[in-house]
């Protein structure tokens, strides 16, 4: 489990238990259980959290994500870091 | 045909 700390490509994410999740107009929407938030993840974020379903490496992510999206991987790589980043902090996604 | 990427983002309500 990390906390405070950078993700890397190594890492192995998956979703944390304790979340209501909704679909609203295409767009994943989520309410945390274990902090009484509200989360919009957008349409892209709900694409990566049905991917976290069973724990996946980011680098095995970023892999699917390159294969069914338009985007180079290195911003790919970039940018999914940096959401699940905000996830891990958040408590709604578990990192190891 | 790949689909259009659009950067992931969180909002917290």
């Amino acid at each position: 489990m990390i906390k405070h700390q950078s993700l890397s490509v190594q890492h192995m994410v998956s979703q944390k238990e304790g979340n209501i999740v909704s679909d609203m107009d295409g767009e994943k929407v989520m309410l945390s259980i274990h902090n009484g938030k509200y989360y919009n993840l957008g349409e892209m974020g709900g694409e990566i959290w049905e991917l976290l379903e069973v724990p996946i490496t980011v680098q095995n992510l970023i892999t699917i994500l390159t294969e069914q999206y338009d985007v180079e991987h290195s911003e790919c790589e970039e940018q999914v870091l940096s959401f699940l980043t905000l996830l891990v902090e958040e408590g709604i996604v578990d990192a190891a | 045909m790949k689909k259009v990427w659009k950067q992931p983002m969180l909002e917290v309500l």
